[in-house]
């Protein structure tokens, strides 16, 4: 018996462990998704979290529209295998967009994009369990970030509607245990994507605040303004020929067999952006929004005030015209891939690196300063442009008088000299901040040489203009390098919707809307132009224009509109979008990328055209393709028109 | 409980132990050892009392001897019986009256000769009368008288050798001395044998003197077998078990991994990289069947577990068994954690006798198995043009054509630089020293093993004789090792481990591997490594390194020279074990006990310089002088700046407690047993708080055995595990398996004709399930807890006008999900054992795995999902399957040579049974399902395109540019363009699926030589096409620029405008990556199997009567070498090590070495 008994002891003490208790390790409260909306700084981080995934715009490695627009060009430096993200763009451009893997990839966040559906679907989880922060959270406020929530999940549909037409909208997420055959979302018609981001944003409207008040920690956040700009550009976009009873897509329809986009063109749609675009002109003047005119420094010349008012529209932080910017990145990368070098010695290894650099078409593109276009100029001396000549007296503040330049650098708008710098160009800023004539030589503004050889010129294979011309609206006129290892780039924000930039959609989708441009549609352009220093649209056709009506007619009112848009906007990312909706992309696409000879030292050999690529556009490239995987992962998803 | 005393005493010893153990939810174990023991002893014709329970017989006889002057010796053919356990009663009886009783139920009997009792079988009695006849006409034919003596293996007498003409009763027994001396029919053969060492027959012949040298048996192995928590006899294995004697794991090395490779059957094993304290070499049981994290075997020394970088530190000098289970049955009790087989190595124990005293040194020379060859510093120069001006003609050339002419014509070194950076940075050749010092023995109460090893490695870098540091790798490691058994009393064993591993590195900061990349990645004729001061810098006191521009560039000299690095890692573990014979409950139950901890430590700091770049401003060519310029003014130091490195510290418990049954009832074999084991491990400085909790392993398990008359084995184990990773309602995991076996061998049929040729054959079939837990990654700790960081500064945003009030986002890893649970595996095993002339031994495995539960991310939740993270789920499912063989070979011509030989061959494949992935219909060549675990995929490389007209002709490449001369993939699904649709499964797996090894050794009179080949197959790799893709930039450091060096190979072999060879090895040059050349393809494919002479052994043992003067029993010297020769189709660096080409090369060895024992 005794033996039995002592088994039995030795047994039980082997078998009768509690094993649970001691495979309980995870202590109580270990966070998780629910203690974010436990209070309100644990849920002001989710409503960072939702910003978070802003693309990141300005920056060339990720926003398409930088180096992807024909705007730019760049070189690639060949000893940096590494940074060939930054050249995405270039690819873009190359015809290097595939199916297989595609360049800014913002289905997926691959290759520079962001992971818009991530983004969605934190916003979702915002809204779902926003309510659940106790009191600490006013009522006030509790509206203010479910409607600024609303708004970014607004805007990342947006953004994926504009790359790729129709997508899935995500209203509200699928729960993680969906079955295999409901996450197998459809694409939605175009139209609903556009009607249900509208209606997110004007939920949003009426529970943002109009301006910003608490400045030094709320700049940045989103505002009554920003939501009806939106709403307008998105408008905008829904009317244009690329989305608008597009005939190339009338027979895209998905696996259902419903049809994706619309199928006939609708003028109600311009109607209704002409609406919103006012809208929002409106409420952005009521919130202090104004055009913006340089005041930072008083003892300079108007000549310098205005190109400076020109050309720091851009680099000027928070100023009145922005109204919304993106303020992450500081516009750094976009400054240090853009401001050229200043000292000969900073070409071996400037601090700044620039590689990009403004085609010949932008040269082009600026209005002379009769406010017309140079082809059409009656006073511009537009076939011999590439000729040689010595720089009037007249032009001292934008060009080193005397200076043998190309003939295109001389008789041209303000927006011009503050958009591009070239052979002779004067550049204010960079340390020296005191105007043409005035202080010591070495305070004076830069004179410009981008001659080989030159001190803005190519003296390597890197880091060197390839057309000969230099972009200045994108770099900070107090950026200062001015030593071979020095530099300092000075924080910045980027315009992702300005008031010009609104003046303008009014003025476009106002002249659609109606049979024949009305005054109210020339009264938004002028006032771009005449911050710009020209003359009215009407006025300045009148008398400088080969076609004096032009601005008479509809459709030659358009072209005037689009190419206003062009100069005004160039550079700020809005190009690669515009030319695609109003599909003149297949028009400027297919042309050759030029520039002057870099390696000219002589203004004869500098002058020549130097072809630097043919490009090839066709129609699907309207739109981005979705990476294939996906139509693997999803059988029921369907691949953009005439991508495989 | 029945309490015997002798003679009325009262029981002379009770103990009882109260032993406690705490437990996070503590328990109580007690429990109570009654102990009768006999009294004192006499003289020979003493009479003796005993009261015994459950002893065996040879037990019984070592009573005898502790109170007699008897001394009992046991012929070869007794060791079962003897060790049957019996209980025995007698008092007062004199020997024989004892013995009488005690083998009367046995076919045992004794002879008394002096006061030395013989033990023998019964059976040889029984000789057929014919063949007593036979002996009998040759006993009268012709009678010799042969005289010998008989030492152990080191040269000491042996008393009491019982020496015994074959085939009859008739024998002696050796003197003191350990001579013996024996009439003998020439024709006769004598058999010596002896307790504890090889029995030995010898061919009398017309020999008058046979002297005999016996040798040790290798710690029983013979006899028994380790196995899951314990021993087992041999024969009885029905699992499938790989043992290795730790002798043949000797190799010149202080790496004991990178000896396993073809050493064991059923282990597939290969290193990458020769580098001291990185060169493990990888080992997987049975191949790979899952794509867990956790693929290598579970390794338990000592039954505790272990890393593989323990097992690598581990001297074979201290190890008494090495061996590998492999099947489910071997495995079950494992449970979760041995689905991916389980490495037992036990250390040694001290044993009864005198001090055994050994001590071994060896130094070594080691250098690369083979050096990559570089092109000359001129070829570089003009290819490198070549690679610009190739893709470009107008582009301009970085090295003009004065430099080109200068460097050739050896002008100024300084301004022409030419740099052989290898032979600049390493040394040919370097020495290593390894020694190691144990004793052993011990009396009756205690016994003890105690082992002190030093071992030093060296890199083979050089030393810039400037500075007052060694920069050099000198990787120093220390071991000690005490195990002590003692016996408290006549049934409990106590057994107290103590082990430390402590290793002392100092090297370059970046480590070999990354100072070999660095020589791989550098200008050669940029700038020189350093400079001649000028006139200007003529008195400064640092080193002027060169460099070029702002001294972003690579040198490799000045980063191997600025500074070095120190590590310290220590290993300490302490084991108390605990064993209770419990024979007075019930014969043949025993109880143990094991507690280990053991912790783990690391870390490291860094000492260095900043360099001072400079580099020429301007030379003036008439007077030969050159202008420097400092390229770097503040960003150099001349004062040593420190950083700290990173802090490791592990800590674990390991608690094991096992009940034991073992008995036999006749024919009848029974055992059982019970364990259970808990382990927790803690790692502090854990990165995130789920990391930082505890990993707790629960387990219990179970064997039951029985066998009958020797010849029928059938068993069941189990493992019953808990893991904290999974929920609570998957949190524990049955895992059972049944064995059989039948040794055919030990059947009635199997007469001695067929057992002269096959003296053993056993079959033997397995079939069960164990476990993994070890799924997903390291970092996924508990699956059914979502993982968030509510504090995510990666996901900070800014506002504010100047960007400065920022909130902290919150980040998702991980999604909660409550069902994942274990994987399985489902092993199949059968087996044959042949034993063939009592000499040859092969064993054959046939093996079948199927796993099940294998946890994989959800391949069919799209993107607009929007989830932060793939989800995971236990849905995949892989097979695997394979042969393991192994053959033994032993023979012994005369007393004067021996031969043996071993071979192993290990087949082990697996493939994608189930694996969730997106659709393929129209992709087939996509599907995972089918194919090996290991395998790649890639493009199949046709040939390089002729020229831009082919290209501009054929589908497009969608992998950036390409133009004539770049390589032509195959449109597989025949769209037009080539892009990731187009991949299909190219070559053999990464992982070889064949392992094999052979070797022999043999010994003449004093001399002993062996050798061993290894090899695989069935294995591909691929040469990195971007890290030797010549002038690029490959470090992935934005900051710095690299530049790739040019392989000979490249240089001598490339497509060019004037050697259009569409075949050529390397594409059309570049001095920028051209992503379209390093795709993975079938371009750069190669075979990687390989058989070389992986180790070669020659010893001499100085003769008996030279050291038997000075006192030493055994004096050998020996030269040995590894990684000798190697055969192999590829050329370009070793073929071990495949992909892994431009890393710190595999070594070759040179040994030599000393062993003494006293």
């Amino acid at each position: 018996m005794k033996k039995i008994k002592f088994i039995i002891v030795i047994c039980l003490f082997v078998l009768n462990f509690s094993c649970e208790d001691y495979l309980d390790v995870v202590p109580d409260n270990v966070p998780t998704i629910d203690h974010a909306f436990k209070d309100r700084s644990s849920a002001e981080k989710y409503l960072a979290t939702c910003y978070t995934y802003l693309p990141n715009l300005s920056s060339p490695s990720s926003d398409p529209a930088i180096l992807g627009s024909d705007e730019w060009w760049a070189i690639e430096d060949q000893y940096y295998n590494d940074r060939s993200a930054n050249y995405a763009g270039l690819k873009l451009k190359k015809g290097e967009l595939n199916s297989n893997d595609p360049l800014f990839n913002y289905w997926d966040g691959l290759n520079g994009g962001r992971a818009c559906y991530r983004a969605i679907r934190d916003c979702n989880v915002f809204l779902e369990n926003i309510h659940k922060v106790g009191n600490d959270l006013s009522e006030d406020e509790l509206r203010r970030w479910i409607a600024e929530v609303k708004f970014l999940k607004a805007y990342y549909h947006y953004y994926l509607m504009r790359m790729y037409g129709p997508i899935p909208i995500v209203k509200e997420n699928l729960p993680i245990s969906t079955g295999i055959d409901n996450v197998r979302v459809f694409r939605d018609p175009f139209d609903e994507g556009v009607e249900y981001i509208v209606s997110l944003l004007d939920e949003a409207v009426q529970d943002l605040p109009l301006q910003i008040l608490n400045v030094s920690s709320e700049l940045g956040r989103i505002t009554q303004p920003i939501a009806l700009a939106l709403k307008a550009e998105i408008l905008v976009m829904a009317a244009s020929p690329l989305f608008n009873g597009n005939p190339e897509y009338k027979s895209f329809v998905d696996k259902m067999g419903i049809p994706l986009f619309s199928q006939e063109y609708s003028n109600e749609k311009w109607e209704k952006a002409a609406v919103a675009c006012k809208n929002a002109i409106d409420t952005s003047l009521l919130a202090g929004h104004e055009l913006y005119e340089f005041t930072k420094q008083s003892n300079i010349s108007d000549s310098t005030k205005r190109l400076m008012s020109l050309r720091h529209v851009v680099t000027d932080k928070w100023n009145k015209e922005i109204i919304w910017s993106e303020a992450k990145l500081s516009m750094y990368d976009y400054q240090r891939a853009t401001t050229p070098y200043f000292l000969i010695e900073q070409s071996q290894w400037t601090p700044t690196d620039p590689y990009m650099c403004p085609t010949l078409r932008m040269a082009e593109l600026f209005y002379s300063n009769n406010g017309v276009p140079i082809e059409e100029d009656l006073q511009f001396d537009y076939s011999n442009r590439f000729t040689s000549e010595s720089a009037p007296l007249d032009h001292k503040y934008y060009i080193q008088p005397g200076y043998i330049t190309t003939k295109l650098n001389i008789g041209r708008e303000t927006r011009f000299y503050a958009n591009l710098a070239f052979d002779g160009a004067i550049w204010f800023g960079n340390g020296r901040y005191k105007d043409v004539g005035m202080g010591a030589a070495n305070e004076q503004p830069w004179v410009f040489q981008t001659k080989k050889g030159k001190a803005q010129g190519k003296t390597s294979n890197l880091r060197y203009s390839l057309t000969g011309y230099w972009v200045r609206k994108t770099s900070h006129f107090e950026s200062v390098s001015t030593s071979a290892s020095s530099n300092v780039i000075v924080r910045s924000t980027f315009p992702i919707i300005r008031l010009a930039d609104l003046y303008l959609l009014y003025a476009e989708a106002l002249n659609e809307s109606l049979e024949s441009p009305s005054e109210e549609v020339y009264k938004y352009i002028d006032l771009v132009r005449a911050r710009a220093g020209l003359k009215g649209v009407v006025e300045s056709w009148q008398n400088f224009s080969k076609y004096p009506s032009k601005p008479s007619n509809k459709e030659s009112m358009r072209e005037i509109i689009q190419h206003e848009r062009m100069i005004e906007l160039a550079f700020e990312g809005k190009r690669f979008w515009d030319i695609r909706r109003w599909k003149t992309a297949y028009f400027w696409l297919n042309q050759p990328i030029r520039g002057l000879n870099p390696d000219g030292q002589t203004s004869e050999e500098f002058n020549i055209i130097k072809v630097l690529y043919t490009p090839e556009f066709s129609t699907k490239d309207y739109l981005f393709p979705i990476r294939q995987y996906n139509l693997r992962v999803n059988t029921n998803l369907i691949q953009n028109p005439y991508w495989k | 409980m029945n309490k015997y005393s002798i003679e009325g005493e009262k029981p002379v010893n009770i103990f009882k132990y109260a032993f406690k153990i705490m437990r996070i939810t503590l328990f109580l174990l007690f429990f109570c050892i009654f102990i009768a023991e006999a009294a004192v002893s006499y003289s020979q014709e003493a009479k003796l009392s005993f009261n015994l329970k459950s002893i065996t017989i040879k037990g019984i006889c070592e009573e005898i001897e502790k109170k007699s002057d008897y001394r009992f010796i046991f012929t070869g053919n007794t060791k079962r019986i003897v060790n049957k356990r019996v209980d025995l009663t007698v008092s007062s009886q004199n020997v024989r009256e004892i013995l009488d009783h005690l083998l009367s139920d046995t076919d045992l009997n004794y002879r008394i000769l002096d006061n030395q009792v013989v033990v023998y079988r019964d059976d040889e009695k029984n000789i057929p009368t014919e063949v007593n006849e036979m002996v009998a006409e040759l006993t009268v034919q012709q009678q010799n008288t042969v005289r010998g003596k008989v030492t152990d293996q080191n040269g000491e007498s042996l008393p009491g050798v019982t020496v015994i003409i074959v085939g009859s009763t008739k024998g002696v027994i050796t003197g003191t001395d350990g001579v013996f001396s024996i009439d003998v029919n020439p024709n006769s053969k004598l058999e010596f044998s002896f307790v504890g060492l090889e029995t030995q027959i010898i061919q009398v012949g017309n020999n008058k003197t046979i002297n005999v040298a016996l040798k040790e048996k290798i710690d029983e192995l013979e006899e028994v077998t380790v196995v899951a928590f314990g021993k087992q006899k041999k024969e009885s294995i029905v699992s499938s078990i790989s043992t290795v004697k730790p002798s043949d794991l000797k190799i010149p090395s202080s790496n004991l991994t990178t000896a396993l490779a073809g050493k064991i059957s059923g282990l597939i094993s290969y290193q990458r990289s020769g580098e001291p304290g990185q060169d493990d070499a990888s080992f997987f049981v049975r191949g790979v069947t899952s794509f867990s994290y956790a693929r290598g075997p579970l390794i338990l020394i000592d039954g505790v577990e272990m890393s593989s970088s323990d097992l690598a530190r581990l001297q074979t000098d201290d190890i008494a068994s090495f061996s590998i289970m492999k099947d489910a049955a071997a495995t079950a009790l494992y449970g979760a954690r041995g689905a991916n087989g389980v490495i037992l190595v036990t250390t040694k124990e001290g044993r009864e006798g005198k001090a055994q005293i050994s001590f071994r040194y060896e130094t070594s020379s080691s250098s690369p198995t083979s050096k990559v060859e570089l092109a000359d510093p001129i070829s570089y120069m003009t290819l490198n043009n070549e690679a610009v001006t190739a893709r470009n003609p107008l582009m301009a050339v970085p090295y003009s054509f004065e430099k080109i002419d200068n460097t050739k014509e050896g002008a100024n070194p300084y301004v022409y630089p030419v740099n052989d950076w290898y032979s600049m940075l390493f040394k040919n050749y370097t020495f290593n020293h390894r020694a190691n010092f144990n004793v052993s023995g011990g009396g009756n109460i205690a016994r003890y093993y105690i082992a002190g090893t030093f071992n030093q490695d060296n890199g083979i870098l050089k030393v810039d004789k400037n500075n007052n540091f060694n920069n050099n790798i000198d990787l120093k490691r220390y071991l000690l090792r005490s195990n002590i058994n003692i016996n408290v009393t006549k049934t409990t064993e106590v057994i107290v481990r103590l082990h430390g591993t402590f290793d002392d590195y100092s090297g370059p900061i970046d480590g070999g591997t990354a100072i070999y990349q660095k020589v791989m990645r550098s200008d050669p004729v940029l700038f020189p490594a350093f400079f001649k001061p000028d006139e200007q810098y003529s008195n400064v006191t640092h080193t002027l390194f060169g460099n070029y521009d702002k001294g972003q560039y690579i040198n490799p000299y000045a980063d191997m020279v600025k500074g070095y690095k120190d590590y310290a890692k220590s290993l300490m573990l302490a084991q108390f074990e605990l064993k209770q014979n419990l024979d007075f409950i019930t014969k043949g139950l025993k109880i143990r006990g094991l507690f280990n901890t053991n912790r783990y430590s690391y870390f490291d700091v860094n000492r260095f310089y900043n360099p001072f770049w400079y580099s020429v401003a301007n030379y003036d060519k008439h007077t030969d002088t050159y202008m420097l310029t400092r390229l770097n003014p503040t960003g150099g130091t001349e004062w040593l700046s420190y950083n700290e490195g990173p802090k490791e510290i592990t800590s674990t418990t390991y608690l094991e407690t096992a009940l034991n049954y073992d008995r036999t009832f006749e024919k009848h074999s029974i055992s059982g047993l019970l364990v259970s084991t808990i382990r927790n491990t803690i790692k502090p400085n854990a990165s995130s708080l789920a990391l930082s909790l505890p990993s707790r392993n629960l387990g219990f398990a179970g064997r039951f055995t029985y066998s009958y008359d020797s010849r029928y084995f059938t068993e069941f184990n189990f493992g019953y595990n808990g893991s904290e990773r999974f929920a609570k309602n998957e949190r524990f995991g049955f895992f059972p398996s049944i064995g059989t076996a039948w040794i055919i061998s030990n059947e009635k049929f199997w007469n001695d004709n067929i057992r002269r040729t096959i003296h053993n054959l056993k079959l033997k079939a397995t079939y069960g399930l164990s476990g993994n837990d070890a799924i997903g990654s390291l970092s996924d700790r508990f699956f059914y807890l979502s993982e968030v960081n509510l504090n995510d500064n990666g996901r900070s945003f800014t506002w504010g006008e100047n960007f400065d009030y920022s909130a902290n986002g919150v980040a998702t890893y991980h999604y909660a999900n409550d069902k994942i649970t274990w994987e399985i595996s489902k092993k199949m095993n059968t087996g044959i054992e042949v034993g063939l002339f009592d000499k040859l031994n092969i064993q054959i495995d046939y093996y079948t795995e199927h796993r099940k539960n294998i946890l994989m991310y959800r391949a069919d939740i799209p993107t607009t999902m929007g989830l932060q993270t793939t989800p995971q789920t236990n849905v995949g499912e892989a097979k695997g399957r394979g042969v393991d063989i192994s053959a033994d070979f032993q023979q012994s011509f005369n007393n004067d040579f021996w031969i043996m030989g071993l071979a192993n061959f290990t087949y082990a494949t697996s493939k994608y049974e189930v694996y969730e992935q997106e659709d393929n219909t129209l992709t087939p060549w996509l599907s995972r399902i089918g194919q090996p675990i290991s395998q790649n995929w890639g493009y199949i490389a046709e040939r390089l395109f002729v020229d831009d007209y082919e290209v501009n002709n054929s589908p497009t490449q969608t992998f950036g540019e390409y133009m004539g001369g770049d390589i032509k993939y195959r449109d597989i699904n025949e769209d037009g363009q080539i892009n990731s649709l187009d991949r299909v499964p190219i070559g053999y797996p990464t992982q070889p699926e064949i392992i094999y090894g052979f070797g022999l050794s043999a010994g003449f009179k004093n001399l002993d030589f062996s050798f061993f080949f290894q090899g695989l197959a069935r294995e591909s790799f691929w040469i990195d096409s971007y890290k030797t893709a010549p002038f690029i930039d490959t470090d992935g450091n934005g900051d710095i620029i690299s530049k790739n060096a040019l392989l000979k190979v490249y240089a001598d072999n490339h497509f060019s405008n004037d050697n259009p060879n569409i075949h050529a090895l390397w594409p059309r040059l570049s001095d920028r990556h051209i992503a379209n050349n390093t795709q993975t393809s079938t371009w750069f494919m190669r075979d990687g199997s390989f058989l070389r002479l992986k180790s070669i052994e020659f010893g001499y043992t100085l003769p008996k009567e030279i050291t038997d003067h000075v006192g030493i029993k055994n004096l050998r010297f020996y030269f040995s070498g590894t990684n000798l020769l190697t055969f192999s189709n590829f050329k370009l660096w070793d073929p071990e090590m495949a992909g892994n080409g431009m890393g710190y090369p595999i070594q070759k060895v040179l040994n030599l070495g000393l062993q003494i024992s006293f």
